[in-house]
């Protein structure tokens, strides 16, 4: 997977997540911007990223995920300490 | 296709209006993964799918003790695969207690069909999941009653306040007994006292009317305990299952919800050449197919194990084949490995012409619709065709490797029953018995001839307990020959035996060929001398035979002793009971009133008489109701 493939992914699940169109969802678009994103917008999130990743967020990693560029840095950080995305742009 | 293709796609289809398609390719999008975020997109773009005759809608209310609802969008959009709205709505946390012995709980209000109570062990019995090692013999003992008297209040409270089915989740062990490997050494171990109570909620289950045990354990067991669970999930936000795990407590509800929502199949229709037996009868002869207790041919006799199973539970099979009729014939009746014989299927299409087309025929051979119909097909081309021509027919989706075609068949939910009467048992007796039935009309000179050689004898009773059961599954199931429709659960049943002003009456039908158990159905309410027909129905398995004829005189004459004088029916029209359009007017029944959902058609007692068919022997039982 490369990064563009990454955040293909994430701007998708965000979209689908909260009812947006895949263009709104850009990495500023953050939790006060949309209304579902409370709590059980946040689990529907995480839940939904574990699943597409195929990995498990700590409870610390999951208090960041508050936007969508915090998305995309915390799934690049844990794709780098796994051995790196290919092809970085 | 990727992920923003097949979006475009479903885009493009719901733009054009072309329906059909676009649920498909929803359908499609959501099985692809699975997943919450496939669950959401769907369930929001099928909002402007319209909904057909042919769909179904059910109110469900959860009663939890934990967060239950990232489960739900899967639900929800796993039952549009099946036709299926389900509506919502989800008490408040950890209070299932309170919204069960509440009257005003939101619950109530709500009017749901099915109520699921979804509790853990760690919540409803604290001390047995946390504390075990710090409890007597005795103190176990007294845990154990404590939590089975709760669970038996609870569920008599509910019963008498709702008539909804409720859906109960067995209790499940830890991972790891508190004790290690002792606890198995143990007189009474923790596993089993929490063991003992799901043996007791079995007991309270079965001496009450729609309750029903979701196999929580079982669940677990299936997918992995160490993997079910997500411990951080549940200390943190009181979710205790993992992301991946979510669809198959949703599917696991879903089986629960088809049978109690009316949407169950009756037939399963299968393809022969790589179903039923590996290779092509046509090319490789009967002694080249592959079917028998080795690999490759155990894949092939693990699936017709399964269809076999699925016959047992009362499905209907039939054959629908690309095939020269003497090839395929040879192999039922001489291959010794073949589990699946002739007898076993109540309808046979093997020839050349399109598939669809046979599925129809399929459905007039067998008296139901053709919504009743599951087709099992290897070739992903005739799948599509007959998806794409006949919409109704459920199509099952089979992986590429025939290994887990068994397993993919034993996981589809359209099968699933929560009873098995009698009746679903000789199901498919019945079915050949109806074949050699439809030979002899075709023999008999005429009409009169035919009935009377039937030799047919009705039974006709007022509702006990041993008949309630058949009786509302029949008011739940019968689409054709049901002249209003209504479903009733065994309890409302129970309730209008129990009036005197209603008359819940059954007939059973034997004829030459064998016993057609209970086939028809008519519920009354008299109000002094007006007597109205709430409910009349009649099972598809003997339409045609005048049997509705002999129920409907007895209602009259019934009434008539009962000083009725006037007896009222109404026919509310839907998708499907053409068949019952007529009946009161063959019958004098003379319509009085046009309302916006059906016309009211009413019978003067003085004036008109209707007579018991000269050839069907009525035998009339007046039981007590118990």
């Amino acid at each position: 997977m490369n990064q563009n493939e990454l955040v293909t992914r994430v701007r998708r699940v965000v979209s689908e997540i909260f009812h947006l169109p895949v263009e709104m969802v850009t990495h500023q678009l953050s939790a006060e911007m949309v209304e579902s994103w409370d709590s059980l917008g946040l689990l529907n999130l995480v839940l939904s990223l574990e699943q597409e990743f195929g990995m498990h967020f700590s409870p610390e990693e999951t208090e960041r995920l508050i936007s969508v560029g915090a998305i995309i840095d915390l799934l690049e950080s844990r794709f780098e300490a796994g051995g790196g995305l290919r092809g970085r742009s | 296709m990727n992920c923003s293709e097949h979006r475009i796609a479903i885009d493009s289809a719901l733009e054009k209006g072309a329906w059909t398609d676009a649920g498909g390719l929803l359908g499609q999008y959501f099985w692809r993964e699975a997943s919450l975020a496939a669950a959401l997109f769907t369930l929001e773009k099928s909002k402007r799918l319209p909904r057909s005759k042919s769909w179904t809608t059910c109110k469900l209310v959860f009663c939890r003790s934990f967060i239950v609802e990232p489960v739900i969008p899967l639900l929800r959009a796993a039952a549009l695969t099946y036709k299926l709205d389900v509506e919502v709505l989800v008490g408040d946390f950890n209070t299932y207690a309170q919204d069960i012995l509440n009257i005003q709980s939101r619950i109530y209000q709500f009017q749901p069909q099915i109520v699921v109570l979804a509790v853990q062990t760690r919540d409803v019995a604290p001390r047995l999941w946390y504390d075990f090692t710090q409890l007597s013999a005795s103190e176990v003992e007294q845990q154990i009653a404590n939590v089975l008297k709760n669970y038996g209040n609870w569920v008599s409270t509910f019963r008498a306040r709702s008539q909804a089915y409720l859906i109960i989740h067995t209790l499940s062990t830890p991972a790891f007994p508190n004790a290690g490997i002792l606890d198995y050494q143990m007189g009474c171990s923790q596993l089993e006292a929490i063991q003992r109570i799901n043996d007791g909620l079995k007991k309270i289950v079965v001496g009450t009317k729609g309750v029903y045990l979701l196999d929580y354990a079982g669940l677990e067991a299936r997918h992995g305990k160490l993997l079910w669970g997500d411990e951080q999930k549940w200390l943190t936000a009181r979710m205790p299952i993992a992301a991946t795990n979510l669809i198959h407590l949703a599917k696991e509800y879903l089986r629960y919800l088809l049978p109690l929502s009316g949407r169950r199949a009756k037939a399963l229709v299968v393809d022969l050449d790589n179903i039923l037996w590996g290779g092509i009868i046509g090319e490789d002869g009967i002694n080249g197919i592959k079917i028998g207790a080795e690999y490759p041919g155990a894949a092939y006799l693990a699936l017709q194990r399964v269809i076999l199973d699925l016959y047992s539970r009362g499905v209907i099979l039939a054959v629908c084949s690309k095939n020269n009729p003497g090839d395929a014939m040879e192999v039922f009746e001489k291959h010794p490995s073949m589990i699946l014989r002739k007898h076993h299927f109540g309808a046979m299409r093997i020839n050349w012409n399109d598939k669809a087309h046979n599925l129809r025929e399929i459905a007039v051979d067998l008296n139901i619709g053709i919504d009743s119909l599951v087709f099992l097909d290897d070739n992903p081309a005739e799948r599509e065709r007959v998806r794409s021509e006949t919409p109704d027919v459920f199509v099952i989706d089979l992986p590429d490797d025939p290994m887990h075609y068994a397993a993919t068949v034993r996981d589809c939910p359209i099968f699933e029953c929560l009873h098995l009467s009698e009746e679903d048992r000789q199901r498919g007796k019945y079915c050949a018995e109806q074949q050699l039935r439809r030979g002899l009309q075709e023999h008999a000179a005429s009409l009169e001839g035919f009935y009377c050689s039937l030799e047919m004898v009705a039974t006709i009773s007022a509702a006990t307990a041993a008949t309630i059961p058949r009786i509302a599954q029949l008011t739940q199931k019968t689409n054709q020959f049901n002249l209003t429709t209504r479903r009733y659960t065994e309890q409302r049943i129970q309730e209008m035996a129990n009036d005197p002003e209603w008359g819940v009456y059954s007939i059973s039908v034997r004829d030459k060929y064998g016993d057609n158990g209970l086939v028809s159905v008519a519920i009354t309410h008299t109000l002094g001398d007006f007597c109205e027909i709430d409910t009349f129905l009649l099972s598809c398995r003997v339409i045609g035979r005048t049997v509705e004829t002999a129920l409907l005189a007895f209602l009259a004459q019934t009434a008539r002793k009962n000083g009725v004088r006037i007896l009222r029916g109404a026919f509310i029209p839907t998708s499907k009971n053409a068949p019952a359009k007529d009946f009161y007017e063959k019958h004098h029944f003379v319509k009085v009133a046009e309302e916006n959902n059906g016309i009211i058609l009413e019978l003067d007692l003085i004036k008109r008489r209707i007579e018991f068919p000269e050839w069907i022997k009525i035998e009339i039982k007046e039981q007590e109701i118990e």
